[in-house]
């Protein structure tokens, strides 16, 4: 593993869905793998695989935007002992800034009145 | 099927499209993850789960390739980018790494530094001499012709043949020129100057302007009462102190009217020493029609697609179809103008040039051993580098660049060292060498120094460079001395000894052929004895007044008693021809009761006591007195050589009578006196049978005042000038051509000693490199193994016989280099022959002390570095172990 030079977040910019997914989640707390794939699932419904996720969770833990805990086991599912995954600051801050740059995206978008007739 | 072993069969199969690192470093996290997801979820999502991550697997292996490929991609660029900012930091370390060993750079640069400015100076001298062409438009086709006379050494063309020849094809413009000296200025300021008589069409067959006004030009009257006149530029200054008013002005020179048309610009001298160039006489005239009469010289232009041997060629059919009396006598010739300005000393510099080449491979032999050296010692340095990824070619060019750094600061050293001894070079050369004045540091010297300086570095440093850089890591890192390495510096080395060696020997040995040549030319007899003999030329003006043959003899007289009265003047005479001096002519003498047996000698002309005042001994008989008088008996002295042939011996020859054609008309006169021959020339020319005839009894032409003085000659010219000027009030008597008889033979033997003093310097440069470089071997050599000299010392071996092992290895070096140089000087000396005098380029006592001097060179360079070693105790080399 090369030590990569300290980036800043918006060098990260613009994240994938999926990698956004992934460090909303963990933004709210410490998951392990089947954890984030069923976090996401709930709050957005897009079905995010293993395959795919630990390839991003490869990437973020290279890029220190995430970092590994002592496995320990999760009550809700079987006593096994599980990987823990949680964001570093850095990654935090790459989470914010994604989403501050989602959300100007989105203030154009109802400044243009697109997303006046999409009232759910 | 427990559907557990089919999990996990097809995650392990399906992890397998996994990049290694990613699969180990997830592999339990990614199981349990998949392990979950399969129990969770519908049976019918399990194929898309293991779909998934086989895909996954996959793109994730080809996103590893992909990224490794572009950073090696942006590497290969920035390499690219850093080749040439690389190029800035490479030289920097360059000369970092040159100067952290000031020595070995100081070493090379010197040793490149001698051997280049040698050989860049001579080369300013084939330049400037040999090859710059000289300064008039398309000079190659500038040719001189005339008819030579190969019996006398007469050179002249008649006015009939010029005709002829101007008439050739091939001849676009022609010529002809007669030297002529004038006197100028007046009073104390009279000087003789140099200056010929020139056809109208002269200056644009050079193809030359004038400074100011104009030259003549072919529009001018060949012979006219207002005779023209153009003034050379330092002429000019001198003696009409640069004034611009001049062109157009009369001036009178010699009782003549001369009317200035221009001036030369500065640096235009043709023929050499040419000062000022007129008009034709008009007396002239009369020879227009005389075959005979060739007094004249000749350069023509030639016309497009001739030459010079072809004109040659043209002018033998010529001469062929001539019917002249003394056809047989005389062969035309033409030669190009630039092959004579050479004055023959083309193959001596030639030979020279060589010589210094041979000083330049010695030079070049050391600093490639200097380099070798330096590069074993910095192996590891190297290796270092190597190990930390500079590439091979990088390596090598960091080493090609301090070469050369090398060589730019050998070049600058050898450019300033031949600036710095032009001067010297030039006053070498006495004025013997033509156009030697003319060399330079030019555009042309510098290019060809800083090309050789290249070269020789670059090929000197590839070697090693190459070698060096071969070095794979750990081998070099763990020791410099690895056996291969050693032995194979050490074959190098010794064959760079051996080499040194050869070419120094052939230096020593081409020296001292010179300098026993050069002591043979002063053991020739040269009939005089030239110790503080001073010799001046007595100029007489023409005009009306001094014409009278009495006259003249009348003032030759008076002065000739009042030179003798000034204090310190041993003995004078006056003297029609000079010892040592160039001379044209003869005639037929004969014995009176032999008129067919005819010797042709030189004809002389002396007063009394010049022979003593030269210092030519008597050998029967008496010379010129007081009773040898017009009117009186006329009287001859002959040489030893027209007296042996004449009537066998000296003493049978005194009072004989001999019969001889002198211009006024066949004479009688009887031999008083037999003196030694008298060397004319250069010391090289031959004896020749010589006619002395008193100046009383003769008619007065232009003659040169010789006195032997018991003081330095030169500190009596002021009174002699006073003796003139006691003599003729007038003034218009003057001394020219104030020398010594020393001076006379110093220039005469200037050649053989500028290139005796060239090669003296190159051998002793030479047996100084070949000795520093077998010292350096040597000291190098023993330096790498002392740690196992003194561990055999210290195990019992005696110190001396290491130092005669030493020595011998180094002495069989150097000996098989000495005998090969002489033998290939044996072999080759006849390319150097026409260089040497009275000995032979195969002398064997000359060769065999050059070999003996740098056998004995070769024996103390290597004594001292083995006596140093084991000198050493051999308790520190143990110690040091």
């Amino acid at each position: 593993m090369r030590p990569r030079r300290p980036r800043s977040p918006e060098s990260f910019l613009p994240l994938t869905s999926v990698v956004f997914e992934i460090l909303v989640t963990l933004a709210a707390r410490e998951c392990h793998g089947y954890l984030i794939l069923s976090d996401v699932r709930a709050r957005t419904g897009q079905v995010l695989r293993p395959g795919s996720l630990y390839r991003a969770l490869n990437r973020l833990l290279d890029d220190g935007l995430v970092e590994e805990l002592d496995e320990r086991p999760d009550p809700d599912l079987d006593d096994e002992r599980r990987r823990y995954y949680r964001l570093t600051a850095l990654g935090r801050e790459v989470a914010g800034a994604e989403a501050a740059r989602l959300e100007a995206q989105v203030r154009s978008a109802r400044a243009a009145r697109l997303l006046d007739r999409r009232r759910p | 099927m427990p559907t557990t072993r089919i999990r996990r069969l097809l995650f392990n199969l399906a992890l397998r499209a996994w990049p290694r690192p990613v699969r180990d470093r997830h592999r339990t996290a990614l199981a349990q993850t998949f392990d979950t997801a399969w129990t969770r979820e519908p049976a019918r999502r399990r194929a898309t789960l293991v779909a998934d991550l086989v895909i996954a697997g996959l793109r994730e292996r080809a996103a590893v390739t992909r990224r490794i490929g572009e950073s090696a991609e942006t590497s290969r660029q920035t390499d690219r980018l850093s080749a040439w900012t690389g190029l800035g930091s490479d030289l920097r370390s360059a000369t970092r790494a040159l100067r952290a060993r000031p020595l070995f750079t100081a070493a090379v640069v010197l040793t490149l530094g001698l051997g280049l400015g040698a050989t860049t100076a001579i080369f300013s001298i084939v330049e400037g001499v040999l090859l710059r062409p000289l300064p008039y438009p398309d000079d190659d086709r500038l040719v001189l012709l005339g008819e030579r006379d190969t019996s006398r050494n007469l050179t002249g063309a008649s006015w009939p043949a010029i005709e002829a020849w101007r008439q050739f094809p091939g001849v676009e413009s022609l010529a002809a020129f007669e030297v002529a000296p004038l006197l100028f200025g007046s009073g104390d300021r009279i000087e003789r100057v140099q200056g010929v008589s020139v056809t109208p069409a002269f200056f644009t067959t050079l193809g030359v302007e004038a400074g100011i006004g104009r030259t003549l030009l072919p529009g001018d009257p060949l012979f006219a009462e207002n005779r023209l006149l153009v003034l050379g530029h330092d002429l000019w200054r001198r003696v009409f102190d640069a004034d611009p008013g001049i062109v157009g002005r009369t001036v009178t020179l010699e009782g003549r009217a001369y009317q200035v048309t221009g001036v030369m610009p500065p640096g235009f001298s043709f023929p050499t020493g040419t000062e000022f160039w007129r008009s034709l006489p008009s007396d002239m005239r009369m020879m227009i029609d005389a075959p005979s009469l060739r007094f004249l010289d000749v350069v023509a232009r030639l016309g497009a697609g001739a030459s010079a041997d072809g004109l040659a060629a043209r002018l033998e059919t010529w001469a062929a179809a001539q019917d002249v009396d003394d056809r047989d006598e005389w062969r035309p010739f033409a030669t190009s103008l630039r092959e004579q300005s050479r004055g023959g000393v083309t193959r001596a510099v030639v030979s020279v040039f060589i010589g210094v080449g041979l000083l330049l491979v010695i030079a070049c032999a050391n600093v490639a051993a200097l380099l070798v050296a330096n590069g074993r010692a910095r192996a590891s340095e190297l290796a270092t580098r190597a190990a930390l990824g500079a590439s091979r070619a990088r390596l090598i060019r960091q080493l090609l660049l301090e070469g050369l750094l090398l060589s730019i600061a050998g070049g600058g050293l050898a450019v300033l060292i031949t600036a710095a001894t032009r001067n010297v070079v030039i006053a070498l050369s006495a004025d013997q060498i033509p156009r030697i004045a003319e060399i330079g540091i030019g555009a042309p010297v510098v290019l060809f120094t800083l090309a050789v300086s290249l070269a020789a570095t670059l090929l000197v440093a590839l070697g090693p460079a190459w070698a060096l850089t071969r070095v794979t890591g750990t081998p070099a890192l763990r020791s410099r001395r690895t056996i291969a390495g050693s032995r194979a510096s050490r074959r190098l080395f010794g064959s760079l000894v051996a080499l040194e060696f050869a070419m120094a020997v052939m230096l020593v040995a081409g020296a001292g052929l010179l300098l026993n040549s050069y002591r043979e030319l002063h053991r020739v007899e040269t009939g005089v004895s030239p110790d503080r003999v001073g010799i001046a030329r007595v100029v007489l003006p023409l005009t009306p007044a001094w014409r009278p043959n009495e006259a003249r003899l009348q003032f030759f007289a008076d002065l000739g008693a009042r030179v003798r009265a000034v204090p310190g003047v041993q003995h004078a005479g006056f003297g029609a021809r000079l010892p040592l001096t160039a001379v044209r002519g003869g005639s037929d003498i004969w014995a009176a009761e032999r008129p067919g047996l005819r010797v042709r000698a030189l004809n002389q002309m002396t007063s009394a006591g010049y022979f003593d005042a030269v210092g030519t001994r008597l050998m029967a008989g008496r010379t010129f007195g007081d009773g040898d008088v017009r009117g009186a008996p006329p009287v001859a002295v002959v040489n030893t050589l027209a007296a042996a042939r004449l009537f066998g011996d000296a003493a049978s020859a005194i009072g004989q009578e001999i019969q001889f054609d002198y211009f006024t008309g066949p004479v009688t006169a009887t031999v008083v006196g037999v003196v030694e021959p008298v060397r004319y020339g250069d010391l090289t020319s031959e004896l020749r049978p010589e006619l002395y005839l008193p100046l009383t009894q003769g008619t007065v032409v232009p003659m040169s005042l010789v006195y032997r003085s018991s003081v330095d000659p030169a500190s009596l010219v002021p009174a002699i000038r006073r003796a003139i000027a006691d003599t003729d009030p007038t003034g218009s008597v003057a001394l020219d051509d104030v020398a010594t008889l020393s001076t006379r033979l110093t220039q005469v033997t200037a050649r053989p000693r500028f290139f005796l003093v060239l090669v003296g310097a190159f051998a002793s440069l030479a047996f100084l490199l070949a000795a520093c470089g077998i010292y350096g071997t040597t000291a190098y050599w023993l330096g790498e193994r002392w740690r196992e000299l003194g561990l055999r010392i210290a195990l019992g071996a005696s110190p001396g016989s290491i130092v005669r092992s030493q020595i011998a290895r180094g002495l069989l070096l150097a000996a098989t280099g000495i005998v090969a140089g002489l033998g290939a000087t044996w072999a080759l000396g006849g390319l150097i022959r026409h260089l040497l005098f009275g000995i032979e380029p195969g002398d064997p006592g000359t060769l065999l002390a050059a070999g003996g001097v740098l056998g004995a060179a070769a024996i103390v360079a290597c004594w001292v570095p083995a006596r140093r070693v084991v000198l050493v105790d051999p308790a520190d080399t143990l110690r040091s172990e």
